[in-house]
């Protein structure tokens, strides 16, 4: 894989983003959303030649589209699911997905799956064995896999280095693009007793595609990440403190339970117009900048 | 392959999934300001509850005839026999029927049918649409030849023999009505994907035995072979209609 020096990778920036969720597909089409592009959770067409699929192709006729998996399991020592590489990559052809995400995790072993993102061990093997699958999807794409890094609720005892450190080590070796989750940030953060300010500084910027933000459950003793509700003002803040450094990364709103009307869920995107005072949300823009 | 990877992988997998808390984290995980046994309980709840939405969002109809407690303890015992095992959760509700049909609960409670019923509209909904056969497809065959001809369904097309009245308890549950039950009515329904949406079209019982045999590649001859003069026409005006609905693409 080939690297390159341009920020994010050379990848366009779309703007402001929200995440395609069933509900929403007859507003979304029958509407004018004010939102520059649209994430999809890939692993719910690629299985499908039905509705959901039609309403994607017609959807991505208007809208710019980046795909964003569970399935993957980067991490895992299970072998490679190579035949759910390929139906990525026809998916990413088919909806002109400007690129495919993943997460740093893995999801299952040895045939069975938990269908959750699930923890790395912070270690040299770990990384290792991560970079090399990283390397077989890109080769398969034939283009940069851009990982999140993930919340967690544990960490393993036999972990060497820190997430930020893994994360900046395996985008140096790969090429591959990091979608940075700065809720992800804060849950984590607080789950494992770090400073937000700590993973920002040893972010590599360069490799910075796109953010997600998202609402979570703050538990008392821990936080979960669930994704059912508005972004609080301190996840806000890291974006804010995030934002300039990627030098014009998409910025993507996930909202995947207890879902409102389209119209709430573009709302509370568009906040982040109120937060980074340079960044755009539609998709005229997005046409006139193309991938500076 | 690192071995020691494997190995913790295998470890958080089996806290993750075994059915009682039992795994001691403390050699294996640290170094979190929350304590390892909260964190593993976190992936424990996600896991359960992450297959128990997923299948609740395809068996609406039995998880509302049954309630959601005794649901959740119905796939709970789904979980421990069929862990998921697929990339995606698209397809895990596949064996929920035929397990339900296999379980205790399907003894006393006719759910069987009704999951079979939730289970072909997903299958239905993710199919694509196909050129549907057209009169005149069916106007160029001979006359001699009708009874040779056999009919490729669309891919849609799901055929159910049923024994119980499913779809007024599905039509029910979608409508948001008191708790439905399921009440005897022996025949059939077929589920089709149109372009405006699914549906679902209730059949008798000898057009459910007409309709399973020409999905299954029978000809028209041996389908209607045994169905009395008397019941001809009716069946003739029951594929009458199913060719205008789309049941089947083309000539096979």
């Amino acid at each position: 894989m080939k690297t390159t020096s341009k920020p994010r990778l050379g990848l366009p920036d779309l703007g402001i983003g929200v995440g395609l969720r069933t509900q929403h597909y007859r507003e979304i089409l029958d509407g004018a959303p004010r939102v520059g592009f649209f994430e999809i959770i890939s692993d719910n067409y690629m299985e499908s030649s039905g509705r959901p699929l039609e309403f994607l192709d017609r959807i991505a006729e208007r809208h710019p589209i980046v795909m964003h998996g569970v399935s993957l399991s980067i991490g895992s020592t299970a072998p490679l699911d190579r035949t759910y590489v390929k139906n990525l990559k026809k998916l990413r052809d088919r909806v002109h997905a400007r690129w495919v995400s993943d997460h740093l995790c893995w999801t299952g072993i040895a045939g069975r799956n938990t269908h959750d993102l699930l923890p790395m061990p912070y270690t040299t093997d770990a990384l290792r064995h991560v970079c090399e699958r990283i390397r077989r999807v890109q080769d398969v794409l034939e283009a940069p896999l851009i990982i999140e890094n993930p919340s967690t609720y544990v960490g393993f005892a036999a972990s060497t280095m820190t997430e930020w450190e893994f994360i900046a080590a395996m985008c140096d070796r790969t090429g591959c693009g990091l979608l940075l989750d700065v809720n992800n940030i804060f849950v984590s953060a607080r789950n494992h007793g770090f400073a937000p300010d700590d993973y920002l500084a040893a972010v590599p910027w360069e490799r910075v595609v796109q953010f997600h933000v998202a609402g979570h459950s703050d538990e008392g003793t821990h936080i979960v990440d669930t994704h059912d509700g508005p972004v609080i003002d301190p996840v806000w803040d890291i974006l804010a403190k995030a934002w300039p450094r990627a030098r014009g990364a998409s910025v993507l709103l996930e909202w995947d339970a207890k879902i409102p009307a389209f119209a709430e869920v573009e709302r509370e995107a568009l906040r982040a117009r109120d937060i980074l005072p340079h960044i755009h949300s539609n998709r005229q823009r997005v046409r006139a900048g193309g991938a500076a | 392959m690192s071995t020691a990877l494997a190995a913790r992988q295998r470890w958080l997998y089996r806290a993750i999934t075994a059915e009682r808390a039992t795994a001691k984290p403390g050699r294996q995980l640290g170094g979190t300001a929350v304590p390892p046994e909260i964190g593993v309980a976190v992936y424990r709840h996600a896991y359960r509850a992450r297959l128990r939405e997923a299948l609740a969002d395809d068996f609406t109809a039995v998880a509302r005839v049954l309630g959601e407690d005794a649901f959740d303890r119905l796939v709970d015992a789904f979980i421990r026999v069929h862990p998921p095992q697929d990339a995606t959760l698209n397809a895990y509700g596949r064996l929920f029927a035929p397990w339900l049909s296999r379980s205790r609960i399907a003894r006393r409670v006719p759910l069987t049918e009704l999951a079979r019923l939730e289970w072909a509209l997903v299958e239905a909904l993710h199919a694509p649409l196909a050129p549907t056969l057209s009169g005149a497809d069916l106007a160029g065959v001979a006359p001699h030849a009708w009874g040779s001809v056999r009919l490729r369904p669309s891919p849609s097309l799901r055929v159910l023999p049923c024994r119980y009245g499913v779809s007024a308890t599905y039509e029910a549950v979608r409508r948001d009505q008191p708790r439905p039950t399921l009440t005897r009515r022996a025949g059939g329904i077929a589920i089709i994907r149109q372009a405006e949406g699914l549906r679902r079209i209730e059949l008798d019982s000898l057009e459910t035995r007409v309709l399973l045999a020409l999905v299954g590649g029978a000809t028209l001859g041996s389908a209607l072979a045994k169905i009395s003069a008397a019941r001809l026409p009716l069946i003739r005006d029951a594929f009458t209609r199913w060719v205008a609905q789309g049941f089947f693409t083309a000539l096979a």
